[in-house]
């Protein structure tokens, strides 16, 4: 320790047992620091630098730091020195954006996926008795375990917020987020003057499915028909559960005609697939369904709540016209949602 | 105590900032490889929950904004935000290069976050660093924190609102040479730090005119 204080000009003015003290003071530490001369000499390596990166003092001192790791000037290293110098402020290396400064065998053994010790690393300005910048201070922190715990909240929240906007049953976007993304999807459409498409879709008698083969053969002839109308769909458009038997699609990009066009192939497709229920007794059947279509080409400023209305009065025209049909929202309703 | 923001100290710290930011453009230069220029500072009192609105008008409400906060403390404290019209952070990636660790193997956005934190940290820095030198004193710094957003976003806002209550806001342009970079630096000092600043201030005065 003492070779080591004496070697440089950092504790210069000092007397040997004060520096000794203070050296004793930076090995008790549990975080690394490294101290570095204008010739990015290390001139300073306290012990949990030793410890962690199994280099002793004695193999360290006097030699250039970025010739010891070659990697840190990959990483910036001698560019963000040169600034701590030149301007005497303060430069970062975030676990965030580089994981690690120096290649550290991480030590914690369990709950670990690393292989390098993640850190974060302060470079600041060690000023001589003149006020110039003649030293930086390298300090590093482990930041493994705090990486490792905002990964898991980072996971649990995407889980959560996934569960919030998903319906249990049928795995399809629920009500409140179809709401949300409909709403979205109508202010793109208006700011960028594209035509949007709303269907809702009802299965027909679907009371009589339940009273007949029960309510869990019920509940899976929607999560079937949920999956049946996800696949069928483009990759950006949204099917969402609106209400019991009763799901809805918002077609961005989409006129009122394409609209009709894919809703009747829809249809034929659900009224050819069979529909298999293996709770209780096992069963085959086959549905309808019916439809109402609004689009934003009859009113262009309407809300999604006013969307909604106007799908809804389409699909019960369908409904009381016969059922396994598709109708359009009527131009007298729209008519009322134009500006 | 911003009551006690005479003419005359407002005009001293205005030009105090305006030496500061001169001494740092030369080592800004090397250091970034471009021209920082900016502004003569403006100085004025600030209520926490008006920044937000101000950084809007100044920037002329862009779609996107990347912001850089950090904080500083020493005999003086507070914050400083340099914030940027756009998507800034790709014009500085191409800016900064590879000796400064800007490796293309980095995703865009990593890199766009990482050219804004060093520009930022760097602008900060040396500006206050140098401010700091004028009235006789160090700074230590945080680690700067990053944000790219639409300006109308939650986020946003919140990391723009400050806790109820006045501050000094110092507030000057920032605009990269030849480069699409445009913004501003903003620097508060609360007002438990003035006191402290004014006397430095006053003394930096006595001590020019004596």
């Amino acid at each position: 320790m003492s070779e080591e204080a004496s070697n440089n000009t950092l504790l210069s003015g000092q007397t040997a047992p004060e520096c000794a003290a203070y050296l004793q003071i930076l090995d008790t530490l549990n975080q690394g620091l490294a101290v570095i001369d204008r010739g990015l000499r290390v001139v300073l390596w306290n012990r949990w630098m030793e410890l962690h990166s199994g280099l002793e003092r004695s193999q360290v001192l006097g030699r250039v730091i970025t010739e010891i790791f070659p990697d840190l000037s990959g990483k910036g290293f001698t560019w963000k020195a040169q600034q701590v110098f030149k301007l005497g402020n303060y430069a970062f290396f975030s676990q965030k954006l580089h994981h690690y400064l120096f290649p550290l065998t991480s030590v914690q053994y369990l709950q670990n996926r690393f292989e390098r010790m993640q850190q974060n690393a302060v470079l600041a300005p060690l000023r001589g008795p003149d006020g110039q910048v003649e030293h930086v201070c390298v300090s590093v922190s482990d930041a493994t375990d705090m990486v490792m715990y905002q990964e898991r909240l980072e996971e649990t929240s995407r889980r959560l917020e996934q569960m919030s906007q998903t319906d249990h049953l049928t795995q399809v976007a629920n009500r409140r987020h179809l709401f949300d993304r409909l709403s979205q999807e109508i202010s793109r459409a208006q700011r960028l003057q594209e035509p949007l498409s709303l269907t809702i879709l009802d299965v027909d008698h679907f009371k009589q499915v339940n009273d007949t083969h029960g309510h869990v053969c019920g509940d899976q002839v929607l999560m079937q028909l949920a999956t049946l109308l996800r696949e069928s769909l483009r990759r950006y458009d949204l099917v969402g559960r609106y209400g019991g038997e009763e799901f809805c699609l918002v077609l961005p990009n989409t006129r009122l005609d394409d609209a009709l066009h894919l809703v009747d192939r829809l249809r034929q497709t659900v009224s050819e697939r069979e529909f298999n229920c293996n709770g209780g007794a096992p069963a085959v059947l086959r549905i309808t369904v019916s439809a109402g279509i609004a689009s934003s080409e009859q009113a262009p400023d309407a809300s999604a709540d006013q969307l909604l209305c106007l799908a809804d009065e389409a699909l019960y025209r369908a409904k009381t016209t016969g059922r396994n049909r598709s109708e359009v929202s009527c131009e007298c309703f729209a008519n009322t949602y134009r500006r | 105590m911003l009551k006690e923001l005479t003419d005359e100290r407002r005009e001293a710290l205005q030009e105090m900032i305006n030496i500061g930011f001169g001494r740092s453009m030369a080592s800004l230069a090397e250091l970034l490889g471009v021209y920082i220029e900016l502004s003569v500072p403006d100085i004025c009192a600030v209520e926490g929950d008006q920044i937000f609105d101000l950084l809007l008008t100044s920037l002329g409400v862009p779609e996107d904004v990347s912001l850089v906060r950090q904080t500083f403390r020493g005999q003086f404290f507070g914050e400083a935000v340099l914030a940027l019209s756009g998507r800034a952070g790709r014009e500085l990636v191409v800016m900064l290069g590879e000796d400064s660790g800007f490796h293309p193997s980095l995703e865009m956005s990593q890199l766009e976050m990482e050219a804004l934190l060093e520009v930022g940290n760097v602008v900060i820095g040396a500006c206050l660093g140098q401010f700091a030198d004028l009235l006789e004193t160090n700074l230590s710094f945080n680690p700067p924190v990053v944000l790219m957003e639409n300006i109308h976003s939650h986020q946003a806002r919140e990391v723009l609102s400050a806790r109820p209550g006045q501050a000094l806001m110092i507030r000057t342009q920032f605009r990269v040479d030849q480069r699409a970079v445009t913004g501003f630096l903003l620097i508060f000092l609360p007002l438990e730090c003035l006191a402290w600043v004014y006397r430095a201030v006053d003394h930096f005065v006595e001590q020019v005119l004596s």
